[in-house]
């Protein structure tokens, strides 16, 4: 297989471009209704990528109708040093993935970024959270999407909690120390030390989170923590069944049972299927998500990797071609073919200037105000006081 | 003055603010039945013709929801509940339970200048309040500015901590006394 890659299409507005109004069909009084409500909610987007450009805290606040907004955002991973601010395709090293150095380096780095730009703030509990929103500026609450930067160290989760990380999922597409990420060949499931490094998160507080994760492990997971848990970016088995980054309808349920919230991914393949999708898609995928599990239990979680590509993401170690592919849902597995960003093939949510079309497709969707609320971020700002205070 | 002095957090602004000529001085509500000058340590307690006995303000610088952690505080006292502005999840049913009405933010001013006291976890309320003829009662939460209770007591404002079950209750009764 050819190893040349491109960036996709570099002059590709995805970055600059105010997302626009996506045709729902709104009379005049439900527009009305859908930007007062949106205004007044709390975004609580579960999956932000590290993918840091240059106006994303522009994008995040016009997405917000700037009236600030929450995330959860990667850290420990590619390196934060590496996307900040990068106008061009950045190359991350292996070097940085899932390390206790990159986790302190990122964090010690977004904590400078703070001091020097007042429009976001680290948020630390779902008061923070609530701050930002009420000082319309950009909460950032931090998380890790692999359980080896804590290695076989307990010790590390409370190192890791002290210096500001509060969610971590257990696993990502492998196998690792603790869990079966949804990639694996066999469903192990979380393991005997698995099982210690999620009481050791119920104890300090840290939300364990499951966006990576096959379904068994997802399970037990839900059997052994002592608090709710997360599933912060996922699709659904039964919507799209030929995607492995799905989850078994019977865990959503066992999740929602449990008091957990689940985050609708925001990518084509398990919105549509396909490599292309719309927002209208991405609130009839949610939707389903809250007809199998019911209202309070359901988030999105975007994960928009934009400034990157197929080639930076194979820098990490648990991915190679054909995973990628099959993971994006895509049929092309060909590292020739040309890799955009997730949010290329998406319309209406080309990057999260666009939240405000959730809000909006919600409203045609007949939800209420209260329920519009709860899946837009309130349901995981419920979790997250639950669990982290 | 301007909105920027009420920056919540600020101690100099609350400083500066009160250096002034009390609560008179402060350009906030106008009390609608002319009852608006004066600090509320003049005469604690008066005003008990207005409309709302009792105001419980839920605001949206109530990051962590002391209001409503601690809502079993309001049962009995037949309050009214100024409601935030910010939608958060509904809650409804435990709001009923203890107020008997519920008003929305665009209706504060209003509100503040008629009722008779009014317990707040902001101290811009608490100004405003007083201003409008009201009787402050300012909540101590985790995210009160350090002397915050100092400089409330040098204006006699009572100041009570939601963690002690009597204090509420015990403020009110000598208020009314």
């Amino acid at each position: 297989m050819a190893s040349k890659i491109s960036f996709g299409n570099p002059n590709h507005p995805w970055a600059t471009k105010l997302v626009e109004k996506f045709d729902f069909g709104l009379s005049a009084a439900q527009e009305e209704r859908a930007v007062d409500l949106h205004k007044r909610l709390t975004i609580f987007d579960s999956l932000i990528e590290v993918t840091w450009y240059d106006n994303f805290i522009e994008n995040v606040q016009k997405g917000a109708l700037n009236s600030g907004a929450t995330g959860s955002l990667t850290l420990g991973a590619a390196g934060l040093k590496n996307w900040r601010g990068k106008g061009e395709e950045v190359v991350a090293d292996p070097q940085y993935w899932w390390k206790p150095e990159s986790m302190v380096e990122d964090i010690g780095l977004l904590q400078q970024m703070e001091r020097e730009d007042d429009k976001f703030m680290i948020c630390y509990n779902a008061a923070d959270l609530r701050k930002a929103k009420a000082e319309k500026k950009v909460g950032i609450m931090i998380n890790t999407q692999n359980t080896l930067l804590f290695g076989n160290y307990l010790e590390r989760i409370d190192q890791m909690y002290r210096i500001g990380l509060r969610i971590t999922q257990l696993s990502y597409n492998n196998q690792n120390l603790v869990g079966s990420g949804c990639a694996e060949k066999r469903e192990a499931g979380v393991s005997v030390f698995g099982a210690d490094v999620i009481a050791r998160m119920n104890e300090v507080g840290m939300l364990v989170d499951t966006g990576h994760c096959m379904s068994t492990t997802v399970s037990d997971a839900i059997d052994i923590s002592s608090k709710p848990i997360a599933c912060s970016h996922a699709g659904i088995r039964s919507h799209t069944p030929d995607v492995n980054r799905t989850i078994e309808d019977d865990v959503l349920k066992k999740l929602a049972d449990s008091g957990g919230v689940f985050g609708m991914v925001g990518q084509p393949g398990p919105i549509s299927g396909t490599d292309y999708c719309d927002v209208g898609q991405y609130v009839d995928a949610i939707d389903k998500a809250v007809n199998i599990m019911g209202v309070d239990h359901v988030g999105f979680g975007l994960d928009h990797y934009q400034r990157t590509s197929l080639k930076t993401i194979l820098t990490a170690p648990e991915w190679n071609p054909d995973l990628a592919a099959r993971a994006l849902g895509s049929a092309e597995a060909d590292t020739d073919s040309f890799v955009d960003p997730s949010s290329d093939g998406f319309a209406g949510m080309e990057n999260n200037s666009g939240y405000l079309n959730l809000t909006r497709g919600f409203v045609k969707k007949g939800y209420s105000d209260e329920e519009i609320v709860k899946v837009m971020g309130g349901n995981f700002i419920r979790l997250i006081e639950e669990v982290i205070g | 003055m301007t909105n920027s002095m009420f920056e919540p957090g600020s101690r100099l602004t609350r400083r500066n603010a009160f250096k002034l000529t009390g609560f008179g001085a402060i350009g906030c509500v106008t009390a609608a039945n002319g009852a608006g000058a004066g600090t509320s340590s003049e005469n604690p307690g008066r005003a008990p013709d207005r409309a709302i006995a009792i105001l419980v303000d839920f605001p949206d610088t109530d990051f962590d929801e002391v209001v409503m952690k601690h809502i079993d505080r309001f049962e009995g006292l037949d309050a009214d509940l100024l409601m935030r502005r910010i939608a958060y999840l509904d809650r409804d049913n435990r709001i009923r339970k203890v107020f008997g009405n519920v008003h929305q933010h665009e209706q504060r001013a209003e509100l503040l200048a008629n009722s008779a006291v009014v317990i707040t976890p902001c101290t811009r309320t608490v100004m405003a309040a007083a201003k409008a003829g009201a009787t402050p009662i300012y909540i101590m939460h985790k995210f009160s500015s350090a002397g915050v209770e100092e400089d409330l007591a040098e204006l006699d404002v009572s100041v009570v901590d939601v963690m002690d079950k009597h204090a509420l209750a015990d403020t009110l009764r000598r208020i009314r006394s």
